[in-house]
């Protein structure tokens, strides 16, 4: 996608969440309003300017034919969604799952999936490791409660 | 003062502390030297693990990571000609061509010597004049307070000079942010969506770990570099061995360049990249033996560079530790990981808790010292970490990031709080948005309506509030500030557009 039309996307997001904001804000209590509207009434008015600046700089690109400037380059887009996917698994695995399995098999997946360079055994072994200095940082020294999930491991 | 920092001597030097600043040196030196990772991603990831520590331990390791990583950057600028933080980028210039030149050991000696000496002069200007400036502070009445926070939001202008607008955006949703959850004076709930969680606001750390980490490592794992470092590189940097001499070599550079350093940190937004090439221009044009040589592989470019961007790391914590106002995106983490601990900047925190700040002063000068040591002997070592593959890499922040904002309260929430911000900080930065205004509005706007609501209480309205802030000399001085913030950076970017035209 072109960057002025992400950018255009951008500031629609930026209006409506300050307009929805401005909306919400008028139904608090009177005490709560001034300071709470002036916050929403400046981001909606800002974010209005930027909306007008992004629909003129995408007229003037599709006029002069501007070539596009990728953000992310060509056929990685999907690694976007597998890193921040896998993250989130990996956020509710360590929840359910508890800390250990869940630790070992991300780091064990997720790190072969993007690069298989180094040896098989590497990525386990990595996974084992970060989960004894999870164990010994948050576990023992700082006496954090790590999940044990719902195998009670840990 | 004086009988607190003899006391604070005696707390500093435990050995759980220097430990801590052994370990928290390092680990500051490698977050550095890896490109792509950045001082305020460490210290950021940090904070829930110094948030399980005793304070004064805890504050330290904030304080050894932010100067370690500042220097670190410094290590892969000289070995691959890629800043490893910003800062740093004036030094690849001059110290990469000293590597091409096979003096790739002289140059890492000189960035760490110099990152030295700009690092105690921040140190030494951070014990004695954060003092003085907190007394000042004991001036300040809600009005004040408010503005203050005011004040400190106008460093946007000097962050997003490029794009204002945009960082203005990022600020007022900051500020929208921090507006979640119970108003500080009548108790009211504002956009909590109904859920109990958002009731006390938005976690502050998770926010924080989630805006400056999560987008790193989508970028590391989409941009599929791989960094490397030639053995030659390598072997070269072990060949010669350091003499003490070199500890003293361009007294005059590292004076005048941490000063400048120091100076620029305590600007608010003025930052780290701007003290060095300020640094290197004072250099060439007033100190160097070899002024030609700027720009060539030059070895006093590389001191000045280096002496001017450490000297930020202590400046830029005086406003913050004093009135409150981050100087930049790692003092404004840096205060968010103090509030976490209950501590709130200004003059208290030099009286009633000088038993816990002055400890930390102390500690970040003792942090100069090993980092002189660590980086003397252990540049070779720290260099090869940036051959650390970038998956085991991404992964590694990814579990610590989950870990470290499930340990702030043992709470699944904060994890999707975490993930949340991360995907927010990664589409904003895809559109050309900083993530700095939203964490500095979202850090000051609690603080600016605290002392907005106590100021209207006072005065009987907010418009009351506004008006008496024009008879207050402290708030005229700092609407003065706030203008010059405001206009300076805008202009100066004006300027030099118009230069670079001609």
């Amino acid at each position: 996608m072109n960057k002025n039309k992400k950018e255009l996307i951008g500031a629609l997001c930026f209006v409506a969440l300050f307009g929805y904001m401005t909306l919400l804000t008028s139904r608090l209590n009177a005490g709560v309003k001034p300071y709470t509207f002036t916050i929403v009434l400046g981001g909606l008015l800002f974010s209005l300017l930027y909306l007008v600046r992004s629909a003129v700089a995408l007229m003037k690109a599709n006029k002069a034919e501007v070539a596009e400037e990728k953000t992310v380059p060509s056929g990685r887009l999907k690694w976007v969604f597998i890193t921040f996917g896998c993250a989130i698994l990996y956020g509710l695995a360590f929840y359910y799952l508890g800390y250990i399995i869940s630790t070992v098999l991300y780091v064990t997946l997720f790190a072969y999936l993007v690069d298989k360079d180094a040896k098989k055994w590497v990525y386990p072994l990595v996974g084992v490791v970060l989960v004894v200095f999870l164990y010994f940082v948050f576990g023992r020294f700082l006496n954090v409660m790590l999940p044990k999930g719902i195998l009670n491991i840990g | 003062m004086i009988e607190n920092i003899l006391l604070a001597f005696q707390a500093a030097f435990t050995p759980l502390n220097i430990l801590v600043v052994i370990a928290g040196t390092a680990l500051g030196i490698v977050i550095g030297a890896l490109p792509g990772l950045s001082a305020s991603m460490g210290v950021a990831v940090l904070i829930p693990i110094t948030y399980g520590m005793d304070t004064v331990p805890g504050l330290i390791m904030l304080g050894a990571v932010y100067c370690g990583a500042t220097y670190g950057g410094s290590i892969s600028a000289v070995l691959l000609n890629t800043p490893g933080t910003p800062g740093s980028a004036a030094t690849a210039q001059d110290g990469h061509r000293m590597t091409q030149k096979g003096l790739a050991r002289e140059a890492l000696t000189e960035s760490v010597v110099a990152s030295f000496w700009g690092g105690l002069a921040s140190s030494i200007a951070l014990l004695f004049l954060a003092p003085l400036l907190a007394k000042f502070s004991l001036k300040f009445g809600p009005q004040e307070k408010a503005m203050l926070g005011i004040f400190g939001l106008t460093i946007i202008a000097s962050l997003c000079s490029k794009d204002l607008l945009k960082g203005v955006i990022g600020g007022f949703l900051g500020l929208l942010l921090a507006c979640v959850g119970l108003d500080p004076v009548h108790g009211d709930t504002r956009f909590t969506f109904g859920t109990l969680y958002l009731t006390s606001g938005v976690a502050l750390i998770p926010a924080l770990i989630g805006l400056y980490s999560i987008p790193q490592v989508i970028n590391m794992v989409v941009s599929n570099e791989k960094h490397i470092v030639s053995d030659d590189m390598l072997n070269s940097i072990g060949k010669n061995k350091f003499r003490f001499k070199e500890i003293f070599q361009y007294p005059r550079i590292y004076l005048d360049s941490s000063i400048i350093g120091v100076l620029v940190g305590i600007l608010p937004g003025a930052g780290a990249t701007i003290a060095s090439f300020l640094a290197i221009d004072h250099s060439k044009k007033h100190l160097a033996k070899e002024p030609e040589e700027f720009g060539k592989g030059s070895r006093e470019a590389v001191a000045a560079s280096e002496a001017g961007n450490n000297g930020v790391t202590g400046g830029a914590l005086i406003p913050m530790l004093t009135l409150g106002v981050p100087g930049n995106a790692v003092s404004a983490i840096m205060m968010g990981g103090l509030m976490i601990k209950g501590l709130y900047p200004g003059s208290e925190l030099f009286t009633k808790q000088a038993g816990i700040v002055y400890p930390f002063i102390i500690g970040f000068l003792l942090v100069q010292f090993f980092m002189l040591i660590e980086g003397l002997f252990g540049a070779k070592w720290f260099a090869k970490i940036v051959k650390l593959p970038s998956n085991f890499l991404a992964v590694g922040i990814v579990v610590l990031t989950t870990v470290g904002a499930f340990a702030m309260a043992n709470n699944i929430y904060d994890v999707i709080c975490m993930f949340v911000f991360g995907i927010l900080g990664y589409l904003l930065n895809k559109i050309g948005f900083d993530s700095t205004p939203i964490v500095l509005g979202l850090i000051l706007g609690s603080i600016m309506e605290q002392g907005l609501a106590q100021a209207s209480t006072i005065t009987g309205g907010y418009g009351n509030a506004f008006l008496s802030m024009l008879s207050r000399p402290v708030c005229l001085a700092l609407i003065a500030l706030s203008v010059l913030s405001l206009v300076f950076p805008v202009v100066q970017n004006k300027l030099r557009a118009r230069k670079q035209k001609k």
